[in-house]
């Protein structure tokens, strides 16, 4: 069993997460209508062997998306942090980020402590 | 009767004997002493017959008093129910056991017929002789090769059953230092991490710990510091004991899967020598539990992880090594020590290392009550500590030194051993005159010690690939070793006793150290601490028993080397039935077969002879299987060259009598490392419990209502409420669906995903989500949305209200709920970090019912009758608030049936009384002045399902993740779209998905009225001619009451544009070919004038 350290919750197996994939594709913005940015961005993922980011999301925990760098080989995980923050990170890096400012607004309010209201459903929707 | 045999050694071992047993084996009565095993109690009493073999049926008989036992697997029958394949379960009263694999009797087997053929039966006879070349043979010859094959029965049926659930329970525990395996490592490295103060886990399998200590004497110095650590860690509170608990598995993040075999409540095995001690565990388990509860299944997630699983013996392989009375060393040693049998009158050791010597020792001690003799035979000629040798020859031991067993012979039972003098340099004996002669022992019980194998499985399992080792003649683990896992004992290669109370000790106090710095201070606190309770004073060892009486600790375990042997046979020749695994029956011819016909590699060689895919999975004859097809390889690679080539290692071209195992390497190890119960793992996750049941919470309600429910995912839904149990599903929702359209309905409508959308970009948030406009939806109406993926598909679709300017009510189909919830969270929380908005699941706060049908709004103006609910104030399509029961409620004025319909939600938990009060209708009065009274009836998901059908509406038939807006005829949505696009339409557009020969939804219906439409069926032209996969689908399909008989909605290769076509629907299992006429899928009130007015 994989264990995953969520910012919020602490070390977690992984049967609480959802797993997504490969966080290294970057979305094209929404008004992007560049079919070929969109066919790459949905389509095509390396497979590497070795160091990948990826999304995970702590359904039955706080529900927030989380990148979890981990070894594909070993299954060794090293770390875990808040998409939020990944991607505000990464956006900043690029281009100064669509709203990093809030982004990194949103962060803060979650490490002081400002909860946000709890989310009522345990997800684990049927149909999945 | 106890006394019934002089297999019993008085004085001796673990059993009681003051209390007496009796069980039953095979229909047959058999005496017992309280602590005995099933087959320790069928030794005392001199059956060695306890077992047929996997293929051959030939007789076999206890080997191994451990979990490599394979052959003395039993049937327990108790209460009706079988439990297969048990090894040596604990004797208690009325205890019924069967042997296995066998018919008619286990003496009489016809199977054994086997056997005589077993010339043909050899490595890869199944794949050559029943596969090919005609297809079929297999399927033919199969259950045969079944029934004659294999072990055990399992009661089909027996598993789900509510006792059998309730026999088994899921736990889990966090460990800091996790120690796998209760022998004298694991003893010594537990207590130094409990002494430095950390959570420890100390799993052992067997019901007592101590490991191979249990084979020494009681009252030996071993035993006393045995019960001095055990104590002390039963003492200590930091400290967790499983006994009786197998670890099987060891998985990423340093997780591990046991199970704990509970035993039956009836007696308390209790461990007399442990008498004098103060209560332990051992004696009374407050943890035993009252209930029928027989096995546990823990989840272990250790920080720390030591192993400690201690190492097997290996038997020595000769011709008819598999007979009843052959048996491995160490389990003459066990049954000796703990449950006081000496099964054997006339004993032949025979081994390769100190072990043998020991066992020799041991049982010629205790034999010499019994009037036992014992003979020893070493293939070595040197090495063996001068002090074992001289307590070997004063037990009055007839040492043969340099000699082996050759040959075993007997019919259903051992009785003479042939021995050879044995030559290393060709890897086989020597057969001459004079002291070359071969010698003939006439033997009962035979005890084999071919060397020892670190226990590595649970490393194995985690990808680590352990080292040979020439010197300690074993596969060892390597220095690397996965993060946080230390290893120590047998387990490490470390063969001598005091090196495993060092070992162990400085495995425990590594793995605490390097938890943390605070507890490497701990760790080296309690080393100095522990070390007093680990060390026997001079005079404890005195008044213990003394060295020359076994068991000292300082001076057990090998001293010597050990002798690779592999096989035994003449210079050149080939042991015939020399088994090299007893599980599988695995004999030497069929290795060196297998090398022959190129499976060279130990992977391809294990999987084409079965060697090692047996019930002890390996652990009796892997490592010797491997030195056979070292050998093996060695020669072929002398004669000839052929082998050679497929060799990618660099073996010796000629012939090495001592070949280098690690060139060959081992195979790989997977869980479990014993068999264990699947029941076990599934715990309570059986039956109803399998997964969890979503009621709604409208659940009182339809129970009252006499509903026949439907499992949709995990909800519970009403399916349809049946008049009488004669009413079938179908006449119960076309009465419904009529009715409704008559009159007025309730349906359930809280399973729908609801979703409360706040922020100050909610508007952009749905713009960007669904592909219509919702910038322009005024506050207090409701709109249909539809949703895509980001590849262009339909992804899901619903109903939202704009409760405020920045706040939506947002519904989504009750399959999708939680998948489009997670996907808006995913998007918020990554790429649209720009927009403010907060999402809440609000499925579960609100109770929905719909109202369906032309009295909806009379009922609800009767049951509300404070509220504007005429079509002026509430239009289709707007949204009204209100309060009921002093909470706050909605009405949507949504249509799914095409009928006038309200969407009515409360607070969830005033679901039931709302339901009430419409139920009870209302009256009105007709033009002639008559009072009537007009009750609502409940319908169910099935009627829903026909009128929405009706209409032409998408569902879940349709929206299957394959369909595009284009082809569910909704494209007028998206082109309508002014502002921000929505996401997947670019993806939408691509050449493939707008191909205008793509099916496209039509409504269908049977040219013969009789004729029935059925979902799932393929579509092909009018010509009938079923080539390939057609031209499309029908995804939903329902007896219509509006339309008089059957309807469908389907995926049409030109859609609408075939309207009018006669096609066909083949649905080859069920009804056959249908012709069907293309219809718009609009059958029912194509203008919608029902629903607006």
């Amino acid at each position: 069993m994989l264990r995953i350290a969520c910012p919020f919750c602490g070390v977690r197996d992984h049967s609480e997460f959802t797993y997504l994939g490969d966080a290294e594709p970057q979305r094209p913005a929404h008004q992007d209508q560049d079919a070929k940015r969109w066919f790459d961005y949905v389509y095509l993922r390396d497979n590497p062997c070795g160091k990948i980011s990826e999304y995970w999301h702590h359904l039955h925990g706080c529900r927030e998306w989380l990148v979890v760098h981990r070894d594909t080989q070993t299954h060794e995980i090293f770390g875990a942090e808040l998409a939020r923050d990944f991607n505000a990170k990464r956006n900043n890096g690029l281009s100064g980020g669509i709203g990093s400012d809030k982004a990194g607004q949103a962060s803060r309010e979650q490490s002081s402590g400002l909860a946000r209201p709890t989310l009522r459903e345990g997800g684990g929707e049927d149909g999945r | 009767m106890v006394g019934n045999t002089n297999r019993r050694v008085l004085g001796i071992g673990r059993v009681n004997f003051g209390r007496a047993k009796e069980f039953r084996h095979d229909g047959k009565r058999h005496a017992a002493l309280e602590g005995d095993t099933v087959t320790s109690a069928l030794l005392a009493n001199g059956v060695w017959l306890t077992g047929r073999s996997f293929k051959y049926h030939r007789p076999r008989g206890p080997f191994a008093a451990d979990e490599m036992e394979s052959n003395s697997l039993y049937e327990i029958h108790e209460g009706g129910e079988i439990e297969p394949n048990v090894p040596s379960p604990l004797v208690r009263n009325r205890l019924e056991t069967r042997s296995q694999n066998r018919y008619p009797s286990l003496q009489y087997d016809l199977l054994a017929v086997n056997s005589r053929l077993s010339r043909f039966l050899s490595a890869g006879f199944y794949y050559k002789t029943f596969i090919g070349p005609r297809k079929k043979s297999w399927m033919f010859y199969e259950p045969f090769i079944r029934r004659a094959a294999g072990l055990g029965r399992v009661q089909l049926g027996a598993a789900a059953t509510p006792a059998t659930m309730e026999q088994n329970e899921t736990s889990h525990i966090f460990a800091e230092v996790f120690v796998i395996g209760g022998g004298v490592a694991g003893l010594a490295a537990a207590l130094t991490a409990a002494t430095a103060g950390v959570r420890v886990v100390l799993a052992e399998q067997d019901g007592l710990l101590g490991g191979s200590l249990l084979w020494e004497r009681g009252g030996s110095e071993s035993e006393l510091w045995r019960q001095r650590v055990v104590a002390a860690l039963e003492r200590a509170p930091n400290v967790r004991i499983l006994r009786n608990t197998v670890c099987f598995g060891a998985y990423d993040g340093n997780c591990f899967g046991l199970v704990e075999e509970l035993p039956p409540r009836e007696k308390s095995e209790a461990d007399p020598l442990l008498a004098s001690l103060p209560q332990t565990q051992e004696q009374t388990d407050p943890d035993r539990p009252e209930s029928s509860l027989t096995r546990r299944f823990y989840i272990v997630r250790a920080e720390k992880v030591v192993l400690t699983t201690g190492a097997s013996e290996r038997p020595l392989v000769f011709s008819g090594n598999d007979l009843p009375g052959v048996v491995l060393a160490s389990a003459a040693r066990a049954w000796l020590h703990r449950w006081a049998v000496l099964a054997g009158k006339r004993i032949l050791v025979a081994g390769n290392n100190d072990a043998a010597w020991e066992t020799a020792r041991d049982l010629a001690r205790a034999g010499s009550n019994v009037g036992a003799r014992v003979v020893l035979a070493d293939a070595r000629t040197s090495g063996v500590p001068p002090a074992l040798m001289q307590e070997v020859q004063g037990a009055g031991v007839l040492v043969h030194s340099g000699r082996v067993p050759l040959r075993a012979e007997g019919k259903k039972a051992l009785r003479k051993v042939v021995l050879a003098k044995w030559d290393s340099d060709s890897h086989a004996v020597r057969v001459g005159r004079g002291d070359d002669g071969v010698l003939t022992v006439a033997a009962d019980m035979l005890c084999l010690s071919g060397g020892w194998s670190p226990k590595v499985h649970l490393l194995s399992q985690r990808g680590v690939r352990p080292r040979w080792d020439g010197a300690r003649v074993a596969f060892v683990p390597p220095n690397d070793l996965p993060n946080g896992w230390h290893i120590a004992g047998g387990a490490a290669g470390d063969f001598a006793r005091d090196a495993c109370v060092d070992g162990g000790a400085a495995a425990g106090f590594a793995a605490v150290s390097s938890l943390s710095p605070e507890s490497q201070q701990g760790g080296q606190n309690a080393v100095a601490e522990t070390a007093a309770t680990l060390l026997i004073t001079p005079e404890e060892a005195e008044a213990a028993l003394s060295y020359d009486q076994g068991g000292a600790l300082a001076r057990c375990g090998l001293r010597g080397e050990t002798l690779p042997i592999w096989r035994i046979a003449r210079a050149g020749e080939s042991p015939s039935k020399a088994f090299v695994d007893l599980a599988g029956d695995v004999t030497v011819a069929d290795i060196e077969q297998a090398c022959d016909e190129g499976f060279v590699a130990p992977e391809h060689m294990k999987r084409y002879t079965t060697a090692g895919m047996g019930s002890d999975q390996g652990k009796y004859g892997n490592v010797n299987a491997l030195g056979v097809l070292a050998l093996a390889l060695g020669s072929a690679s002398e004669s000839s060259d052929s082998a050679g080539e497929l060799l990618e290692s660099d073996l010796n071209a000629s012939f090495d009598p001592d070949p280098d195992l690690g060139k060959i390497g081992t195979t790989t190890f997977r869980p479990p490392y014993r068999p264990v119960n699947i029941g076990a793992l599934a715990g309570g996750h059986a039956g109803r419990h399998f997964h969890p049941v979503r009621r709604t919470a409208l659940h009182e309600s339809h129970l009252r209502e006499g509903v026949n429910w439907l499992e949709t995912g995990l909800w519970l839904r009403p399916r349809y409420y049946p008049t009488d149990r004669e009413e079938t599903v179908t006449q119960g929702y076309t009465r419904e669906a009529a009715e409704v359209r008559r009159s007025v309905g309730l349906f359930d409508i809280s399973t729908l995903g609801k979703i409360l959308v706040q922020g100050s970009g909610a508007t952009e948030l749905l713009e960007r989500i669904y592909v219509n406009n919702w910038a322009s939806l005024k506050v207090g109406k409701v709109r249909y949305g539809v949703m895509l993926r980001d590849d262009g598909m339909v992804a899901d679709d619903g109903t939202t209200a704009r409760v405020s300017e920045n706040e939506y009510f947002m519904t989504t189909t009750t399959a999708n709920a939680g998948e489009v919830l997670a996907r808006m969270e995913f998007l918020l929380q990554t790429a649209w970090q720009d927009l403010d908005v907060h999402l809440t699941s609000i499925t579960d706060d609100w109770a929905g019912i719909a109202v369906a049908g032309p009295q909806s709004r009379d009922l609800l103006e009767a049951i509300f009758p404070d509220e504007d609910l005429s079509n002026e104030n509430l239009p289709y399509m707007g949204a009204y608030e209100f309060e009921y029961g002093g909470r706050a409620a909605r009405i949507h004025r949504v249509s799914f049936t095409g009928e006038r319909s309200y969407e009515v939600f409360v607070a969830a938990g005033l679901g039931n009384a709302l339901w009430s009060r419409l139920r009870e209708g209302y009256s009105t009065i007709n033009d002639e002045g008559e009072e009537s009274r007009v009750i609502p009836l409940p319908f169910g998901l099935e009627a829903q399902d026909t009128m929405r059908q009706e209409k032409g509406h998408i569902a879940g038939g349709e929206l299957d993740g394959r369909t595009t807006l284009t082809d569910l005829g909704l494209n007028a949505m998206a082109e309508k779209k002014r502002g921000t696009p929505a996401t997947g339409v670019v993806l939408s557009k691509r050449a493939g998905l707008t191909d205008p020969s793509r099916p496209r939804l039509v409504g269908l219906r049977p040219e013969r009225e009789t004729d029935r439409v059925v979902a799932g069926s393929l579509l092909y032209g009018a010509d009938g001619a079923l080539t390939g996969h057609g031209e499309g689908w029908i995804s939903s399909a329902c007896v219509s009451p509006q339309m008089n008989g059957s309807i469908g909605l389907g995926f049409l290769r030109g859609g609408l544009a075939r309207e009018g076509e006669i096609i066909c629907a083949a649905d080859p299992t069920g009804v056959g070919v249908v012709r069907l006429r293309v219809v718009s899928a609009h059958f029912f009130d194509p203008e919608g004038e029902r629903l607006r007015g």
